[in-house]
């Protein structure tokens, strides 16, 4: 059996969910390897991918978390490796894993092109392995089609057969069924799942946004794990706050000032998951008492409140492993839509 | 006219022979009115020129029509007229040949008014004239007994100089001191200080015999560092300084970088630098108050030995943990007291440190226990509690301690308290009359106490006191790394400039480099030896560990490669902007205690060191000590004892004994930093390594940044 490589026309275009989708297919069946790794999580003095985390947790593999990834960085990789040394890199992995799996499921770099200075693009890979190339679109839907022309054109010049197109997040599945399948597969790329938009998806943890801020811990522990859906910043009075329709929204988070203690207050209700102090300022221990007793996590970040709510907005909001209901998701509304059979 | 020379002695204006009041007013409750009665009722021997449009006779004085009538050589003029009047008389005072002026009136810099506050002080030295004020109550001289404000008009006599930032306080206060027998040398107002300061006044009460305390409320210090320097070489030894300065909760304006600078509140400073000169500083009024009446009644105690004399169990178990809250060591010895206080104690006493006579006992008792501890030379201070009981006439105890006092001639330290009702606090008042350090409180006691024995120490310590000789320390060197920051306009050096400053000034730091790449950081580690610790190196991010920006203990290659990459993902993800210079490599220093050392500047005290228990906690705990810089190596290894984490250094708890010379070797080399060389406006060594005695003390990490002004200029 081949392996397989996944692929994307664009950052956040959904790899790691259809790879996911795809290995559930038959947990048995694959081993997991992102040979340039992108979403680095530093513990005990190693580093490792949370999306290898999450493939090692889900496929229960064996190997230590650092073998999923050779690197993380282009100078990693360039002090490490040449052209030469890198593929034997990547086959003595490979052929690691395949001694106990029968394919290895290969994720690249965030979108097609990256990895190509250092070898570790989609076209590098499958000249070194044994594998077929998945590719997973995502955006509207002329977009979509004007990436996959481009790949296609880039793949044919190299002689490379793209197995399948995975058409992620899209709106309307039934817009694209009539407006775009035939027009992809006329690239002779066979269109092998439509999936629409699941919302679920983009939910995160508190937990989850705490720890890429950097953030600390004030109170309100127990609610880590509270679900983050909407994002909502406290720049007005507390009063004006309460009373913005913004604000009524459920599983929302609240962005505002440390020393913002009447936001912070009227923020402790039942529908908040979880407060970010910024600038660096603590509120009075009356308040972290209350939020403590709520169960409302505050966490204080040396950001001010623009750019803490800049990067939750722009936060990429992986699936990890301790995100049992989008697992949950994935296999039941994902994995039955990818229409993919194996030599 | 020219501008004259100014007077510097001010000698005129606290023993004038005459004085001229601008502003006398027939008007009952006018403070021209108030004033010239309080002149004229306070017994000054002197010539009195009241001076009025209308003319006439005040209080049985003649009354000038103007200035222009007075005779020359008048000492002293008092102005209280309208302020748009002010500076038209202080010429006309001028002319008359007066050299000190009080200006009572307010209306100047206080309201923003500062113009013709300028215009005044121009006036007065067109005339070789000081002025005291604008804005302020007036003085109160015991010498002559001149009383030349608007406050009470009765003053009691003694050896405090009262000197107030706040006019009404001090007025306030005159009134105060009188109803607790406390007597007054002289009380001046500094107002709005537009001429006649702290400093001048220290000078002159420096010289005043009648004065034994200065007592200073205190709102704001122009030049703290010349006020303290100025109070530490010309306070004589009998004199002491006690400062009530308000404005506890205020913090340094400028905003900070360092943890040094976010540690040295304004309020924190002025508490160092005073202690650092030997000035005692009160946390509230009345604990100047009772400070105040120690120093002025009491010697300094000859040695540490402390016994407490009491007639109640009680009490005297609050003066053990007052004492030791205020620093005052009880004497301990027990086969001592056994000795001295045996055949004075009941049976059914105790001869343990307190000497507790108990309640039974009579007031014979109590006064030979007291007098035991007056005969004997090895007790250095007594502190007699007395507390009300049916057994004893408090009056009888009260005239028995006046008499022992009689007897030694005041020449044993001993402060008292009486415990009880009317009659014991009549027992208070009467010998604080008869100049004898009574309280109410057993607390007030032991902390007046406290403070005879911080002015003792202080006293120790600056006998001791050598010539602060300098470090070797390459200011050029230092220069020239500065101004390649300062060239590219950065306000933070990088950690290679910042190491280079610490090699120029001689502090030992881990060994390290920055590095760019990946390979040259495994290079390095190799060269440095494992294990090794990586930080990010940026302008733009100063707490690393804040920002994912630091790996420690990196044992071997592959831990080095991937503490590389997530400094690098860490740091980017954090701060997108920041300008990422390289990685450092450096030693990892594993043992010893974590220490801090930094510099910065203060407005008023100028550079300043600072010491304390470093690592990540060290704004929590806030365990520091800070001095104006520069330091002896004898002071910084003070300043290393003054820190609540002391015993660790030391060795508590089985732990080894650390380097202390190390670490004041530092102190010192950074005092001596921050004071030559301008352009530093702090610097952090945190955490500085204390290994144990003998092997030294490194800097695992430093952070130097440079004034706002000289990047700005």
């Amino acid at each position: 059996m081949k392996n397989l490589i996944i692929a994307s026309t664009r950052p956040d275009a959904g790899k790691t969910t259809v790879g996911l989708a795809i290995a559930m297919l038959n947990k048995d069946t694959f081993n997991y390897l992102k040979p340039f790794g992108d979403r680095p999580i530093y513990k005990k003095k190693r580093l490792i991918d949370y999306d290898a985390k999450l493939f090692k947790n889900i496929l229960d593999l064996d190997e230590d978390y650092e073998k999923f990834c050779i690197g993380f960085d282009h100078s990693k990789i360039k002090y490490a490796y040449d052209e030469e040394t890198i593929e034997e890199k990547i086959k003595d992995r490979i052929g690691e894993m395949r001694k106990t799996k029968d394919s290895v499921i290969i994720e690249t770099g965030e979108e097609w092109s990256v990895g190509s200075s250092i070898n570790l693009d989609p076209v590098s890979l499958y000249r070194y392995t044994d594998s077929e190339i998945i590719i997973v679109a995502t955006g509207k839907r002329t977009s979509m089609i004007d990436d996959l022309h481009t790949i296609s054109k880039y793949f044919q010049a190299q002689d490379i057969p793209i197995k399948g197109v995975v058409l992620n997040k899209v709106e309307s599945v039934e817009d694209i069924q009539n407006f775009a399948v035939d027009e992809i597969e006329s690239l002779g790329m066979d269109v092998i799942g439509i999936i629409p938009e699941i919302k679920d998806l983009s939910l995160t943890r508190v937990s989850f946004i705490n720890d890429m801020l950097f953030g600390k811990i004030v109170a309100g522990e127990s609610g880590l794990d509270n679900l983050v859906e909407n994002v909502f910043v406290g720049a007005m009075s507390a009063e004006e706050i309460v009373r913005n329709p913004h604000y009524q929204k459920r599983r929302k988070l609240i962005v505002t000032g440390g020393d913002r203690s009447d936001v912070v207050l009227a923020s402790l209700d039942e529908e908040t998951s979880g407060v970010i102090l910024t600038n660096d300022i603590i509120p009075p221990s009356n308040i972290i008492s209350r939020a403590d007793r709520a169960g409302i996590p505050l966490i204080s970040v040396p950001l001010d409140t623009f750019e803490a709510a800049r990067r939750i907005e722009r936060m990429d909001r992986i699936t990890t492993i301790e995100d049992d209901f989008k697992i949950k998701r994935i296999k039941e509304d994902i994995t039955p839509n990818i229409d993919i059979h194996f030599d | 006219m020219s501008m004259a020379e100014k007077e510097k002695d001010l000698i005129p204006l606290f023993e004038p022979d005459s004085v001229a009041i601008v502003g006398a007013s027939s008007k009952k409750g006018k403070v021209g009115n108030i004033l010239l009665s309080n002149i004229v009722n306070s017994g000054f021997d002197g010539d009195i020129y009241p001076i009025n449009p209308k003319g006439g006779e005040l209080y049985g004085e003649e009354v000038y029509e103007s200035i222009e009538d007075l005779p020359q050589g008048i000492d002293l003029g008092i102005i209280v007229i309208p302020a748009k009047y002010v500076r038209e008389a202080i010429g006309k005072l001028g002319e008359k040949g007066i050299k000190h002026t009080i200006v009572i009136t307010s209306g100047f810099s206080e309201i923003g008014n500062t113009e013709e506050e300028n215009l005044i002080v121009e006036e007065a030295d067109n005339h070789g004239m000081r002025v005291l004020g604008p804005n302020v109550f007036g003085i109160y001289s015991s010498k002559v007994d001149l009383n030349a404000t608007f406050g009470p008009s009765k003053v009691a006599k003694g050896e405090i100089a009262l000197i107030s930032q706040s006019g009404a306080l001090g007025i306030a206060m005159i009134g105060k001191t009188a109803m607790q027998y406390l007597g007054l040398s002289a009380i001046v107002s500094v107002g709005n200080k537009s001429d006649i300061d702290d400093m001048d006044l220290i000078d002159y009460f420096s010289d005043d015999e009648k004065s034994k305390v200065i007592m200073i409320y205190m709102e704001g210090l122009r030049n703290g560092r010349e006020f303290i320097e100025k109070v530490e070489k010309e306070i004589p030894p009998e004199k002491t300084v006690i400062v009530i300065k308000a404005g506890r909760s205020e913090k340094g304006a400028t905003a900070v970088a360092s943890h040094t600078g976010s540690l040295a509140g304004s309020d924190r400073v002025f508490s160092s630098a005073f202690k650092q000169a030997g000035i005692l500083r009160a946390d509230t009024l009345n604990e100047a108050f009772n400070w105040s009446r120690a120093f002025s009644n009491t010697p300094l105690p000859k040695n540490d030995k402390v016994v407490v004399v009491t007639n109640g169990g009680g009490i005297g178990v609050l003066s053990a943990d007052a004492a030791e809250e205020y620093g005052v060591e009880l004497l301990d010895d027990q086969t001592f007291l056994k000795e001295t206080f045996e055949d004075t104690i009941p049976p059914f006493g105790s001869t343990k440190n307190p000497i507790d006579i108990t309640g039974q006992a009579g007031q014979e008792e109590y006064e030979k226990a007291l007098r035991k501890a007056f005969e004997s030379d090895e007790i250095g201070a007594v502190v007699g509690l007395y507390c009300e009981t049916g057994t004893t006439d408090d009056e009888e105890v009260a005239k028995a301690i006046k008499e022992i006092h009689d007897g030694y001639d005041d020449e044993k330290t001993a402060v008292y308290t009486f415990t009880g009702g009317e009659e014991a606090y009549d027992c208070v008042q009467w010998l604080r009359k008869n100049n004898i350090s009574a309280y109410t409180e057993t607390y007030e006691a032991m902390s007046s106490l406290g403070a005879l024995y911080k002015r003792k120490r202080y006293l120790e310590r600056k006998e001791e006191m050598e010539e602060i000789k300098e470090p070797d320390i390459d200011i050029e060197g230092i220069k020239e790394v500065l101004n390649r920051a300062i060239d590219e306009k950065r306000f933070n050096l990088l950690e290679d400039e910042a190491r280079e400053i610490l090699e120029f000034a001689d502090i030992p730091m881990a060994e390290g480099r920055v590095v760019n790449t990946i390979g040259d950081a495994v290079e390095a580690a190799e060269e440095i030896g494992y294990p090794v610790v990586l930080k990010v190196v940026s302008e733009d991010i100063l707490h690393k560990s804040d920002a994912g920006g630091l790996a420690l203990n990196l044992e071997n290659e592959e831990e080095v490669v991937d503490a590389y990459q997530a400094i690098y993902s860490n740091c980017k993800n954090k701060y997108p902007d920041a300008h990422i210079r390289g990685i450092s490599v450096a030693e990892m220093l594993t043992g010893g205690e974590e220490t801090i050392i930094g510099g910065t500047r203060d407005n008023s005290f100028g550079p300043m060191v600072m010491f304390g228990l470093g690592g990540v906690y060290v704004e929590i705990l806030e365990d520091v000590v800070f001095r104006v810089a520069p330091v002896s190596k004898r002071e910084a290894r003070r300043m290393i004892g003054e820190i609540n984490a002391f015993p660790v250094l030391v060795g508590a708890r089985g732990q080894s004994r650390k380097d202390l010379d190390a670490l004041a070797d530092i102190i010192y080399r950074m005092s001596f930093l921050m004071n030559e060389v301008d352009e530093i406006s702090e610097i952090d060594l945190n955490p500085i390594k204390a290994f144990d005695q003998g092997k030294g003390a490194k800097s695992v990490d430093v952070a130097v940044s440079i004034k706002r002004k000289v990047i700005e200029k």
